[in-house]
This record gives structure tokens, sequence and C-alpha cells, in this order.
């Protein structure tokens, strides 16, 4: 099954790299769409079916971490799994993030990393 | 060369390679210690310490890493490309100097033109010999973020 992706990113170049990144992964992807901030993200989410959400933490107007938090107390994408994809460099951070169920890739990354990072959190939301 | 310094040679080559597909020459030559000013991008920090990171481009190797992330070699989108190297350089060489839990803001990358003053002391300084140029770095720590 094609995976529907939704990168969100302050930065266009980022946001086109990642796109080339999954392009490279050898993942199966349908839709890949995108926003600029976690307000554009849940605007979007609640128009587009998505598999697996790509977020950078540190954004305008909602880091990626208030977006993950809003999903996970809302009830149509509390199970709506998410990949952080960020140069955050705190180990603790990082952690945090990662006991909270979503995956971590840094940046740089590499195709393999993302890949990894998304079949984890895709697979464990599957059970 | 510092411990520092070679660790931010390290971080910048692993992410030119990484982001750009590009490896820096073993040694520098004549024609890219002269080759001339291309361009540049700042990136501040602020919290466990405060200065900026420093990326200089000369000789045409920052159209080069541009290409190798986007597959433009100028204009707004390739220099954005350019930031974004700034920024993730800053945000992967902070835990060298300041431990794995230190969390520091970083703010957009901008545009540096020759001759705008540097903030800070000098902390850290690498250079990556590339294709026809180079790519100079250079951590600061201190003064105005």
């Amino acid at each position: 099954m094609s995976l529907n992706v939704l990168i969100v990113d302050d930065s266009g170049v980022m946001r086109k790299m990642i796109r080339q990144a999954l392009d490279r992964s050898g993942l199966s992807v349908g839709g890949v769409y995108e926003a600029a901030n976690g307000r554009e993200a849940l605007d979007l989410l609640e128009r587009e079916r998505v598999d697996v959400a790509l977020l950078d933490l540190h954004m305008p107007v909602m880091t990626g971490e208030e977006l993950y938090e809003s999903l996970r107390t809302s009830a149509r994408h509390a199970d709506l799994p998410v990949v952080f994809v960020s140069s955050e460099s705190s180990a603790g951070r990082i952690q945090h993030l990662m006991e909270k169920g979503a995956g971590f890739v840094h940046k740089p990354w590499s195709a393999e990393d993302l890949r990894a990072q998304i079949e984890s959190v895709t697979e464990a939301r599957r059970g | 060369m510092g411990e520092r310094d070679d660790a931010l040679f390290r971080v910048a080559a692993e992410t030119v390679e990484s982001l750009a597909g590009l490896l820096p020459c073993p040694r520098e030559s004549p024609a890219q210690s002269a080759a001339p000013w291309e361009a540049a991008f700042r990136v501040t920090f602020e919290g466990a310490g405060r200065g900026e990171m420093r990326l200089t481009f000369f000789g045409g190797a920052g159209a080069a890493v541009a290409a190798g992330m986007i597959g433009r070699r100028e204009g707004a989108e390739a220099a954005d490309a350019l930031g974004e190297l700034a920024n993730i350089v800053c945000g992967n060489f902070l835990p060298f100097v300041y431990g794995a839990e230190a969390r520091c803001r970083l703010s957009r990358p901008t545009p540096v033109q020759p001759g705008d003053p540097p903030a800070g002391a000098p902390g850290a300084a690498a250079r990556l010999p590339l294709g026809s140029g180079r790519l100079d770095i250079e951590f600061r720590e201190g003064g105005r973020p």
C-alpha cells in the first residue's frame, strides 16, 4: 500500500530535499503534501488522508512539538504516525520525543534513515 | 588544528557529503586558496551559549553545493539551500561545544556581505576545499546574537 506523506517544515528547500529523499528511499509513496508550520498542517489534515507526518521541530506559528501534542489529543489524528526530522541536538529532548512514540531522523539525514524511521512508526501504529 | 576545529571540519564535511554528495579535496590547491568570494550565510544561536556560525563560499563551491542539494546552482532557492546548510552545521556542532544535553535556539539563516563584521570571539574554524573553490566555516562565541 502506498503511503500518503505530510512534510511540515518552514523551509521550502528542506521540504524539497525531504521529497527527494522519499523518492530515493524505496518506500511506496502515494501523495506528498507540504505545510510550512503546524497550523497549516492541521488545516491540511482536515482535508487529506495522511498516513505519516514528517515534522520539523523549530517552526514559526506552531512548532513541531506543539503540533505533535495537538495531534495526540485529537480524536481524529491521535494515532497518526509521526517522525521528527530536525537538527535538534539535545539528547534528552530527542529521547523525550521518542518515548512519546515519535520517530526521529537527524539532519543531515540519509534516505535509509528516513525509510527506517517511517517504517518503524507506521508498523508500530498498525500494531 | 585544535579539537574544536577538528570537530567543526568533521561536522561540515559530513553535512556537505550527506546533503550535497560532495567530498572535500584532500589538499587545498593554490587556485582554491585564491578563489574569489562567492556568498556567505550566518546563523546565530542563543541558549546554553551565544554566538554565530558563518559559512563563506568561494570560487563556485556554493554553486556546486546548492546543485548537489537541490539541483539549482543559483537564485533564491540555491541561496536558501546554502542557508539551511549553515543551520544544520551549526545545530550539529553545538553539542561538541556545550554538551549533548545543551539546548540552543537557532536563528533563521541570513546572507552576509563581504566586510560584515562577525560577532563575538573566534571559537573554531575549518576549511573545506571543494571543487574549484572552498568553504570556510567560522564559529564564534559571545557578542551580539
